[in-house]
């Protein structure tokens, strides 16, 4: 009997784990952005702006997204590198306070959404290890398409795909993070509730 | 497409006037009739679909990043009959063609068992996607139609003869079957679902063939031709849904029986 139990929840743990490769990155260069992939709709697990001339991309050694929510926060944590090599870590956390999903199929609430960003809301950003001095001026985060994805008729994850821009004094520079998108798969491997 | 109707034209009418240009006193008694077997190899390349997602990363947003693989052949079998003129050094065949194409888009390694898939966009709503993995589309065609073919021969009579040859080939689709090999055996009723994603076969088959062969055989007896075209290609491009061909070449073997008269 134990042995049962215990191959029926294996056989839940493997039918809940994400596709291997619906996991991987595919980085598609837009050719009319140079070192940003193509903005697409597909979980393609890929991020991409230019922090001022610098890019700032996903790429294959770290999670590009994760979503916590604890408390009274959800926070969009992006994963990339500054530049072309991938040794150069950059961490980029949008806070959001007035959406709070219990679960990653939540997110399928935030299709079609816009938030504009101003001095009221939060945003840290860590480079090479080392927390930068973020002072938010304007932006906007947007959320294109939240949908749902089914792989053979089984629901695998909530694909979000949008575009984000803002500027902000960083360590008292004016910075301009410009032509931002972004197109990741979210479920239980990458979705955060504690 | 208004290019290769040009060409179509055209060689038509120079069968047609040559054809026309045959007269009872340069028609020979001797008329031949035979049975045919060919293959055609054509080049192909695979369009951009955008309901297939991409497995690669890439420089460039096209077909290298979706990473397909895809088949292509046809083969015919014909049955023909020839006149010659021009004190036999001309040959003007036609008769009745059975064309096959076969085409497949996938994931297929022929040297071995196919257990790699691609993920197929079959429906989406406003908040939801639904995919599928595929490891292979296959698509089986049959067309019936007509040859009609021009050789010349460089030499007089003789048991080894080399001679030159232009043909075009017109045929109707009769029959077409589509199967879908999904990676997961129970997706089995999105089988028309995945097809219907593709536009449908041209069910007309024109193709155009420049080459050269040679007939061994006495005049007048039997004869063995064997055919190699230089330059072969489809004026009508979507023969098959799911490649499409450019110019290549092909064979072709006859045997033809002489019908005194």
């Amino acid at each position: 009997m134990k042995i049962k139990y215990l191959f029926l929840i294996l056989i839940i743990i493997i039918s809940c784990k994400k596709d291997k490769n619906l996991r991987d990155s595919i980085f598609i260069e837009d050719v009319e952005s140079p070192g940003l992939p193509i903005y697409s709709e597909w979980g393609y697990n890929t991020f991409g702006a230019y922090y001022d001339r610098e890019v700032f991309i996903s790429n294959d050694k770290k999670v590009p997204l994760k979503i916590i929510v604890t408390n009274d926060t959800m926070t969009f944590n992006f994963f990339g590198q500054l530049g072309n090599t991938s040794y150069n870590n950059m961490t980029m956390k949008f806070y959001f306070t007035n959406f709070l999903p219990v679960n990653y199929e939540d997110l399928l609430q935030l299709n079609d959404t816009i938030i504009n960003l101003n001095n009221t809301n939060k945003i840290s950003i860590n480079i090479y290890g080392s927390n930068v001095n973020v002072t938010l001026l304007n932006g906007y985060f947007k959320v294109d398409k939240a949908q749902l994805l089914f792989v053979d008729t089984k629901e695998t994850e909530v694909i979000l795909s949008g575009h984000f821009e803002f500027q902000a004094l960083i360590n008292n520079e004016p910075i301009a993070i410009s032509d931002g998108r972004f197109d990741i798969g979210v479920n239980q491997s990458n979705f955060f509730s504690y | 497409m208004y290019m290769n109707g040009k060409i179509l034209f055209t060689v038509i009418l120079c069968f047609l006037l040559i054809g026309k240009s045959y007269s009872q006193n340069q028609f020979d008694s001797v008329r031949y009739f035979g049975i045919e077997v060919g293959n055609t190899f054509l080049p192909f390349n695979i369009p951009d679909y955008s309901f297939i997602r991409a497995d690669n990363s890439s420089n460039n947003n096209d077909n290298s990043a979706i990473n397909l693989t895809g088949r292509y052949n046809e083969f015919q079998f014909s049955i023909k009959t020839e006149t010659r003129s021009l004190k036999n050094k001309l040959g003007l065949l036609y008769g009745i063609r059975l064309t096959y194409i076969t085409s497949s888009l996938g994931k297929q390694d022929i040297w071995s068992k196919n257990d790699k898939y691609f993920y197929l966009l079959v429906n989406q709503s406003n908040t939801s996607s639904e995919i599928l993995r595929v490891n292979e589309i296959n698509q089986n065609s049959y067309f019936i139609g007509i040859p009609l073919e021009l050789r010349y021969f460089t030499s007089h009579n003789r048991f080894f003869r080399f001679y030159f040859k232009t043909s075009v080939d017109l045929s109707y689709k009769f029959f077409t079957k589509n199967d879908v090999i999904f990676y997961n055996d129970n997706m089995e009723s999105y089988t028309t679902d995945v097809i219907n994603k593709f536009a449908k076969p041209s069910p007309f088959h024109c193709n155009i063939n420049f080459g050269a062969g040679i007939k061994l055989g006495k005049e007048g007896k039997f004869n063995i031709n064997i055919e190699a075209f230089a330059v072969s290609f489809n004026i009508v491009k979507t023969n098959s849904s799911i490649v499409r061909t450019g110019i290549g070449g092909g064979m072709q073997v006859n045997l033809l029986i002489p019908l005194k008269f």
